[in-house]
């Protein structure tokens, strides 16, 4: 049988569940009591609702099969991959940069790369996030923000 | 009427009204620049997000967090509030000039609307759905106001067991109305409490599921929760599609000022009928899950059934535009009822407000009744100020709004997603939360592709540390048959009435076919 990420999103979800009771077994009664009361209902449906996933899997003709398995491997997956992929670019960029040299640095590649735009367009649109991170979170809410493990490191 | 020292209290037919209770905060609102400052900011602002197809109020409060942070928790309440408030106001621009609905509650404005501006009166009916907005979103919060004094006792009292049932009938009545898969929602709702109880348990002081991480053990950041579990899927979802974000085609349809000031007074024209549909969608909003579009298409329905010549709706009668725009401005103030008193949201939307106050240290609930009825007062002034004002910016910038419908994706997405880690990060100072918005905007990206629907996770998120404590209580105080008092038995009834109103529903529908909704 094949896992399409329907099922493997009702697998996460009972896996969430599954382990949170088993967790739960080892805390004392009373820190364990609400885990339980909602951990064993909540494994019990998403368990539900993977059995009714796989039976409409199986119950699916397979020319619907066919087209499922086009669309999987068609543009709307590749591009699922390239958000994905620029997501992790940002959570990373980010964490190792901040937000300040991070943020609008991750702007800029976004909409030069993953838009196609121009370099002045990415170039107008990094500057624009690096004044609003600098100039209403920092400069007019006073907040600090966090500065990424590198940038960290180099002035530490 | 009687005078007393600290205040002027009216009594009127033996009721005792507080003059200085409920008028004070709207004149400490009025005299305040900050406070007006801010609702004048936030309205436009609501009209941008109700506008741009596909961006909505829920989104529109999620990416605001990030910039009520260190603000007083009334202000940053004020401003948030202000902007939701007036999403729909902005959403029947795309409406009634493209057919495309700028919210999901705005489509029934598109059914003659949209034929409205297709026989060149596209500014009369952008102003009856202007005058509407307003003047039900004036008439919705004075139904809030209303209903006070008879809601103050019926919160008061209910027990910590009505509460722990509440907590669990919010999530099974949004799980049914939000998706049509029941055993999602409520797994979703579920996964929600499960989150909550990450931290320390109140009662033992003992680590659960915080894996030795620090930053756990006061529990998991609503705002990441909310961010990652909206935001970042919104967005991913946004750059599978590609495109500008609405898909719309040809031109808008034009218009001049005083065919919308026409369009105004029309409203004024249809007064029973503004006033009936502005009343049913407060009511309709006030009852937790049932939501916008259900608000407004029974007041379209409504206006259809009672007018006496039925047959040139959908034709681009103005009626009905009159009767959906009310109902969808006027459910915001019913939905706060549920949504203050009870910590049930009253909409999808107000979900992700509530967990916008708890971040700002407003804890909805029954104490709120008790210690916090000046903030209240607060956002029902609040709530008809930005619908009033709405009209007046609606107007000083109304051409400018009908091109919000071609805003680029690709421009919005990286923004979006800057804006998203910040709040994440801003809510504890805490850098896990980056790597906890990652994870949890993954896992949010495939409920949304495949229909478990998200407004659930917020209410369970939001009620867990509520259901936990009540049930405790509850055990404490009544031991395990808490659950015969007669109010809990009123509420498990409801509870298994949802329940048999999906089968019967399920059963209904053609072959109970899932149907993947967008939320």
């Amino acid at each position: 049988m094949i896992f399409n990420d329907r099922i493997l999103t009702s697998l996460t979800m009972l896996a969430l569940f599954s382990g949170a009771c088993l967790l739960a077994l080892e805390l004392p009664s009373k820190a364990a009591f609400m885990p339980l009361l909602i951990g064993i209902p909540g494994t019990i449906l998403c368990l539900a609702q993977l059995v009714l996933d796989i039976v409409r899997q199986r119950k699916a003709t397979p020319p619907v099969e066919a087209a499922e398995a086009t669309e999987q491997t068609g543009d709307p997956a590749k591009s699922e991959l390239e958000m994905f992929l620029w997501l992790i670019e940002f959570t990373i960029a980010l964490l190792l940069f901040g937000f300040v040299v991070g943020g609008p640095l991750s702007v800029l590649l976004f909409v030069r790369f993953s838009s196609k735009d121009s370099w002045l367009n990415a170039f107008f649109a990094g500057a624009g996030t690096l004044v609003v991170l600098h100039g209403v979170f920092i400069w007019l809410l006073e907040l600090t923000l966090f500065r990424g493990f590198v940038i960290e490191y180099l002035f530490s | 009427m009687a005078l007393m020292h600290d205040g002027i209290v009216l009594s009127l037919g033996g009721c005792i009204v507080d003059v200085n209770a409920i008028f004070g905060p709207l004149w400490d609102i009025l005299t305040s620049p900050y406070l007006m400052g801010l609702i004048l900011l936030a309205i436009p602002i609501g009209m941008f997000f109700g506008a741009v197809p596909g961006l909505g109020g829920k989104l529109g409060v999620v990416l605001l967090i990030p910039f009520v942070f260190g603000m007083d928790p009334l202000a940053g309440a004020v401003f948030l509030l202000a902007m939701h408030a007036v999403v729909h106001t902005g959403g029947s621009i795309p409406s009634i000039l493209f057919g495309v609905p700028g919210t999901g509650p705005d489509a029934a404005t598109i059914v003659d609307g949209y034929p409205m501006a297709q026989r060149g009166e596209a500014g009369r009916a952008l102003g009856a759905s202007l005058g509407a907005s307003g003047v039900g979103g004036v008439i919705g919060a004075l139904f809030l106001a209303a209903m006070l004094p008879v809601l103050r006792p019926v919160v008061l009292a209910f027990s910590p067991a009505e509460f722990f049932l509440l907590a669990l009938f919010g999530i099974t009545f949004i799980a049914m109305l939000s998706g049509r898969s029941l055993i999602k929602g409520i797994s979703v709702g579920l996964l929600g409490i499960m989150v909550s109880l990450v931290g320390l348990d109140p009662h033992t002081g003992a680590q659960r599921f915080t894996f030795d991480q620090l930053f756990l053990w006061d529990g998991v950041s609503v705002v990441a929760a909310v961010l990652g579990i909206f935001a970042i899927p919104e967005m991913l979802a946004l750059g599978v599609k590609g495109g500008a974000i609405a898909e719309v085609k040809g031109k808008a349809s034009r218009y001049d000022i005083w065919q919308v000031i026409d369009g105004i007074l029309d409203v004024f024209r249809h007064p029973w009928l503004t006033i009936r549909t502005s009343i049913f969608g407060a009511a309709i909003g006030a009852i937790p899950g049932l939501g916008g579009d259900a608000a407004s298409w029974l007041c379209y329905g409504h206006a259809v059934q009672t007018c006496k010549n039925p047959e040139t709706f959908g034709k681009g009668d103005v009626r009905g535009v009159i009767a959906p725009e009310t109902a969808n401005n006027s459910k915001e103030g019913g939905a706060l009822l549920p949504t203050l008193f009870f910590g049930v949201p009253g909409s999808s939307g107000m979900a992700i407000l509530i967990g916008a106050f708890v971040m700002l240290g407003i804890q909805p609930g029954p104490q709120i009744a008790l210690t916090g009825m000046h903030l209240v007062w607060s956002l029902i002034w609040a709530l008809a100020l930005a619908n009033f004002l709405s009209v007046f910016i609606f107007l000083a910038m109304a051409p400018a709004f009908s091109l919000l419908v071609f805003v680029r994706g690709a421009l919005l997405i990286p923004f979006v997603l800057v804006l998203a880690f910040l709040g994440a990060y801003l809510s504890e100072a805490a850098w896990e939360n980056i790597v906890l918005l990652f994870v949890i905007g993954v896992l949010g990206y495939f409920l949304k592709k495949h229909g478990w629907p998200r407004p659930p996770f917020v209410i369970g998120l939001v009620l867990g540390a509520i259901a936990e404590d009540s049930i405790h209580k509850a055990l404490a105080i009544w031991g395990p048959t808490f659950f015969l008092r007669p109010l809990s038995l009123f509420l498990i009834a409801l509870i298994v009435l949802t329940i048999v109103i999906y089968i019967y529903r399920l059963r209904t529908n053609s072959g109970g076919k899932e149907v993947h909704y967008d939320l």
